[in-house]
């Protein structure tokens, strides 16, 4: 049985392979290291066009750096106004490089193999048609490779491809988290193997530097040498959302690169809101997706919050002091920050030593953590807790995104008697998982909803009350588009998230919201491909 | 009639021993691995194999993964709730399928049945046309353009039914689930109904029986109808599973948390674990159900208990 | 001895049936078996029907995508999602490309330009994608369904004919391999499979031959002990020649009539398939494919839905007419009656 259904799935990927990588003749040709190869994709797109049709609110991309992801130190303005556009869309240009091409490589006509995921949204997909038909148009030969994410990822990973639409989220607002997938040494995530010493060396310089200015100017010019230069990536996107909030209701606060906020929602006594996937894990060591994020934000917190802005302020942390250099934050805990249990009963007030002990668990082997590495990103080197109040943390060098990356889920405190008391079923269920946030998880029922009710104890919960926050958040899980929207007509529900079509047909509606992601699509270049 | 019994359920049981290892197989052939993700690195991605055994070759993982399934252990989820017991996430979500799918069952074989009695008792005129007109409409639409339909009309329209599933009024949140995914078991049922009875019709015996002078209504309900069902309930059972397995789509647009939902995300997400459980409690279901059909069909039908015993 | 006081009247004893009905001798001359079943087909009108549209659907898929200039993966940026319009029937207010009250074309600024069918949400030509995907759905259910008879009638033949031990060990396989749900493994193997239209027919045979094979096994033995087999083996034949030449022949009928039916099914089970994100790869289109699309965009733009749903639901009732005539014709039992 084995044997036999091996063999005719070998047969038959062999019948599936042998249609592709076919090359004129047996030379080895290294395509995308040809200059005019890239151009003539980069040129290829029509960015505006193709993000208008994706019809939710998507915007082209200028270059690899997204919108509203980063701020100038000095002015506050926003990396892409400071930058301006690095990409351009010209068919005629695009037409010449790829003639020129053509002769350089000694070839009649040139095929790409565009390889892409088919669950990862509708707008991937699409895109993908489009950038197909965009490179047709200038005269490459398209064969669109459709795979499910995973297999893309590892495809990607491994190497084995020729161009792909890809994405990145951003995980902190620092053009950093763009800039560092580019660099030589990074094998992880430079699937493309771009190698160039000019731009390691901009990269390496902006790290090093404690001027920020200095910084900001180096990533300006990093990503000029990778995209308008050297063309060795095409940014095509920037994903947008667009939602409906039911006016009145109000709080929630959007953050295209770090977690949505949803402690402040107000406008009704309970609010019903649509999430399109369920929580992945409570566990915020665990949990790797937005909308686990989005809920341990709520139920748990940070020594720091986001604002509305996306700055900073402190949440569980009183005050803190940084030394001169920079280097060495000492931070005091609250004396009213507590643990509460299901029920909102006080289980434990909290200690430095709770992060340091979710500290030192985030690291470890034995959880294996996928955020394991977003210490390092904080240039964080050392912890400790000096007593049961003061938790210091000292840097390798100083970071101007550190503060902020304290708001993020996998640094929140975790009490090490509970967690080890419940071992293996620790936070699977409401039970089993301790709240210290605004809010207390009531309940969560996989795959249908999870509940919320306001902490009355928490310290600014009077603040909360008179800001007339909702006594109750219910997420209900939701992944159908059309009878989200037909619940929220008949007032089931207070939010609903559109897609396609629904946006058009929505957009004057009272409530339509669109926002920008974070994430960013471009097209990854593997120039060590060959045929 | 016992040795037989016990005949079939040991062959059901080697039968589910080779399923699970061809879905052990199948999921070792699967491109990618739960653990192909933008954020992790190669390092990482060592420690996630190691920490779950998937370094393994995969028949030591099966040997493993039987020995602790008869412990009632389906090991842990890697992506969907990860580190969660699989067993308990299919426990949850298995009964509420279940649920659905008895209840479009129901509504399936009621009005399959009459649609195809009514065809067969008018058989060539127009409405043994309608009806076999209706059943082959059933079978020619997706379920999910049913559903919405139901869902725009009868709910958002009319107001009459709630769209959401809601697990404080399971029952009535069910119904328009329900009958979107009776759709094609009321076609199926109707067509198998009508051609197995225009056979039975039009055999000596019920030629007999007439000429006997049996009155037509005694006739159709003490012999027609009987002779019908027994086929009839051979096809009910893979109808029955077939619901189970397809009602992913139904799920996912009245936002039930069922087990097919589970099944086609764990696929997607390639939650090893999670698919093969899925997957294996369909096959133990249909199993079960077929054994259950032929076991019943049996003692129905004296001809074939005697066939059997005989052997 | 008895008082038997009745009186016979004329009416006493009546036709069963009808009066007019009159039993006439009929001279029956020699017809061949296909000229029988041929005879019994035309006789039944909802089959011939079937049999008509099927030919008109399979001409459309052929011819329909080079009727206009449009090609299936045309891309026009502003013009999505364009309800029908067709030059002729717009002057009577059908298909006059008016949406809520406004004419999409002229606010789109594409005066000149008719879509038959309407464009989609990418602004490609539905008239175009509807037949090509028609094309590729019936590539695909009958490559799979031929699949299905030679693998499925050669199976059940062997297994049928030599029975015992070759007979049981090729029945449990097909046992196990049918105890896994069609969903199931249709699904899995979409996964891992790479997407393309070999991997879906192959998906769909492997579940599929199972049903063939069955009803081939059947029908062996019912055959194959009945005299003019038994009279083909006294003169020596060998087995090959008897399956091949004595018994293949006398199930034919029966398996002709099952693939017929199984068409309908493999074109739902590959739009399961779409559905799932596994059909066919983009930006190539099926039915399946172009449903699952459609559905996306029901609430607002119904037209991109219900055309394919149309050609679809129209392709399986002419299949299922077809099919069911054919069953018929095949069986002279059912005929008649």
């Amino acid at each position: 049985m084995k044997k036999l259904l091996v063999v005719l799935l070998a047969l038959l990927m062999l019948v599936g392979c042998g249609q592709g990588g076919k090359s004129d003749d047996g030379e080895t040709v290294v395509i995308y290291q040809n200059e005019n190869v890239r151009k003539a994709i980069a040129y290829a797109i029509d960015r505006e066009a193709l993000a208008k049709s994706l019809n939710d609110g998507s915007v082209g991309a200028e270059g690899i750096i997204p919108f509203k992801l980063a701020s100038n130190p000095e002015t506050g303005k926003d990396f892409r106004e400071d930058q301006g556009s690095v990409v351009a869309y010209d068919v005629d240009a695009a037409k010449g490089y790829y003639e020129t091409a053509l002769e350089e490589l000694n070839k009649k006509s040139l095929k790409i193999d565009l390889l892409y995921g088919t669950n990862e949204g509708d707008s991937v997909i699409k895109a993908a048609e489009q950038i197909a038909y965009y490179l047709e148009e200038v005269g490459f030969e398209v064969n669109l490779v459709a795979k499910q994410k995973k297999e893309r990822l590892s495809l990607l990973t491994d190497g084995d491809y020729e161009v792909c639409l890809t994405r990145w989220g951003p995980d902190y607002a620092d053009p950093q988290t763009y800039m560092d997938l580019f660099v030589s040494t990074n094998v992880s995530n430079n699937s493309g193997r771009y190698n160039s010493a000019e731009y390691d060396k901009l990269i390496a310089d902006a790290l090093k530097t404690t001027d920020m200015k200095e910084r900001w100017q180096k990533f300006l010019e990093a990503e000029k040498v990778l995209v308008e230069k050297d063309n060795a990536i095409v940014p095509v996107f920037q994903a947008g959302g667009a939602m409906i909030i039911r006016p009145g209701v109000g709080g929630i606060e959007f953050h295209s690169a770090a977690v949505d906020n949803y402690r402040h929602v107000f406008g009704k006594d309970t609010l019903t809101l649509i999430t399109n996937t369920d929580i992945l894990n409570l566990d915020n060591q665990v949990a790797t997706d937005g909308t686990s994020f989005i809920a341990q934000t709520m139920f748990m917190g940070g020594l720091t919050e986001l604002d509305e802005s996306g700055n900073p302020v402190l949440d569980l942390a009183e005050s803190y002091d940084v030394n001169e250099d920079g280097t060495v934050y000492t931070f005091k805990i609250r004396d009213d920050a507590n643990w509460y249990n299901n029920k909102g009963e006080l289980v434990a007030p909290i200690t430095a030593y709770d992060f340091e002990y979710s500290w030192n668990r985030l690291i470890s082997d034995e959880l294996a953590s996928e955020y394991n590495w977003w210490l390092d990103t904080m240039s964080v080197d050392s912890w400790k807790a000096i007593d049961d109040k003061t938790f210091e943390v000292t840097l390798s060098t100083p970071s101007g995104i550190f503060l902020g990356c304290l708001a993020f889920p996998s640094v929140f405190p975790i009490n090490q008697e509970f967690a080890e008391a419940q071992g293996n079923q620790y936070a699977t269920s409401a039970e089993t998982v301790l709240n210290c946030g605004p809010f207390i998880l009531d309940s969560w029922t996989p795959d249908y909803s999870y509940e919320f009710v306001k902490n009355p104890n928490y310290y600014f919960a009077d603040d909360y009350t008179k800001a007339g926050g909702a006594n109750k958040v219910v997420f209900r899980v939701l992944a159908d588009t059309q009878t989200a929207l037909m619940e929220y007509e008949a007032d089931k529900i207070d939010t609903v998230i559109l897609a396609g079509e629904q946006v058009d047909a929505n957009k004057n509606v009272d409530g339509y919201v669109d926002r920008l992601q974070g994430y960013l699509f471009y097209l990854s270049l593997n120039i060590n491909h060959y045929e | 009639m016992k040795k037989y019994i016990l005949k079939r359920v040991l062959i059901s049981l080697a039968t589910l021993f080779v399923i699970l290892l061809v879905l052990f197989i199948l999921m070792d052939l699967m491109p990618g691995t739960p653990f192909n993700d933008e954020k992790l690195t190669e390092a990482q991605k060592t420690l996630l194999f190691a920490k779950y055994g998937l370094d393994k070759p995969v028949l030591v993982r099966f040997f493993l993964y039987a020995k602790n399934m008869l412990k009632g252990d389906l090991g842990v989820s890697y992506a969907i709730n990860k580190n969660f017991a699989v067993s308990e996430m299919v426990k949850d979500r298995l009964g509420i399928s279940i649920a659905v799918g008895a209840m479009a069952m129901i509504i399936g074989t009621i009005c399959g049945l009459l649609l195809g009695i009514l065809a067969a008792l008018n058989h060539n005129t127009w409405i043994d046309n309608l009806c076999s007109a209706i059943s082959v409409i059933g079978v020619s639409i997706p379920s999910y353009v049913f559903a919405l339909l139901l869902c725009y009309y009868v709910a958002y329209r009319l107001g009459l039914l709630p769209i959401l599933y809601n697990v404080e009024q399971p029952f009535i949140s069910l119904i328009l689930p329900s009958i979107a995914l009776s759709v094609s078991p009321t076609a199926n049922i109707a067509r198998f109904t009508r051609s197995e009875m225009i056979d039975v019709l039009n055999s000596d015996y019920i030629l007999l029986a007439e000429s006997k002078g049996i009155k037509n209504w005694k006739l159709i309900i003490s012999h027609v109808l009987r002779n019908t069902l027994i086929p009839v309930i051979t096809v009910m059972g893979p109808i029955l599973v077939n619901l189970l397995t397809g009602s992913s789509v139904i799920e996912k647009i009245f936002g039930i948390p069922g087990i097919g939902k589970l099944m086609i995300t764990a696929i997607q997400e390639n939650d090893y674990n999670v698919t093969i459980a899925c997957a294996f409690v369909y096959s133990v279901l249909y199993i079960i159900v077929m054994l259950f059909v032929d076991i019943l069909y049996g003692i129905i039908d004296p001809r074939i208990r005697i066939a059997k015993e005989g052997n | 001895m008895t008082n038997f006081d009745h009186e016979f009247h004329n009416d006493d004893f009546k036709f069963a049936h009808s009066a007019d009905e009159k039993l006439v001798d009929k001279n029956y001359s020699a017809t061949s078996y296909a000229k029988d079943v041929w005879n019994n087909f035309k006789k039944n009108k909802g089959a011939l029907i079937g049999a008509i549209i099927i030919l008109i659907i399979v001409l459309m898929a052929i011819i329909g995508p080079n009727m206009n200039s449009f090609t299936y993966k045309q891309i026009h940026s502003g013009q999505e999602c364009l309800v029908p319009r067709i030059p002729g029937l717009e002057k009577l207010g059908i298909a006059d490309g008016y949406h809520n009250g406004t004419n999409q074309y002229l606010e789109k600024g594409a005066e000149d330009v008719y879509y038959w069918f309407g464009s989609d949400t990418q602004g490609r030509d539905i008239w175009t994608r509807v037949w090509s995907g028609t094309r590729v759905s019936l590539i695909i259910a009958l490559a799979a369904v031929l699949i299905d008879i030679i693998i499925g009638m050669v199976y059940g033949l062997i297994s049928g004919f030599f029975g015992g031990m070759v007979d049981n060990v090729m029945q449990r396989f097909a046992e196990i391999l049918n105890g896994i749900p069609t969903l199931v493994i249709v699904t899995l193997l979409g996964m891992v499979l790479p997407a393309g239209i070999v991997s879906i027919i192959f998906a769909l045979m492997l579940t599929g031959w199972i049903g063939m094979e069955r009803i081939a096994r059947a029908q062996v033995l019912k055959v194959k002990e009945q005299e003019f087999v038994l009279a083909s083996r006294t003169l020596g034949a060998s087995k090959l020649r008897i399956i091949f030449s004595e018994i293949l022949p006398n199930i034919l009928g029966q398996v002709i009539v099952t693939s017929m039916f199984s068409i309908p099914n493999a074109i739902f089970l590959e739009a399961y398939l779409s559905f799932l994100g596994l059909g066919v790869p983009a930006p190539m289109a099926s039915l399946g494919s172009l449903v699952s699309d459609g559905y996306k965009s029901m609430t607002t733009f119904p037209h991109i839905l219900i055309i394919p749903v149309i050609v679809m639901a129209i392709l399986m009732l002419c299949f299922n007419l077809f099919a069911d005539g054919l069953r018929d014709a095949f069986d002279p039992k059912m005929l008649n009656k």
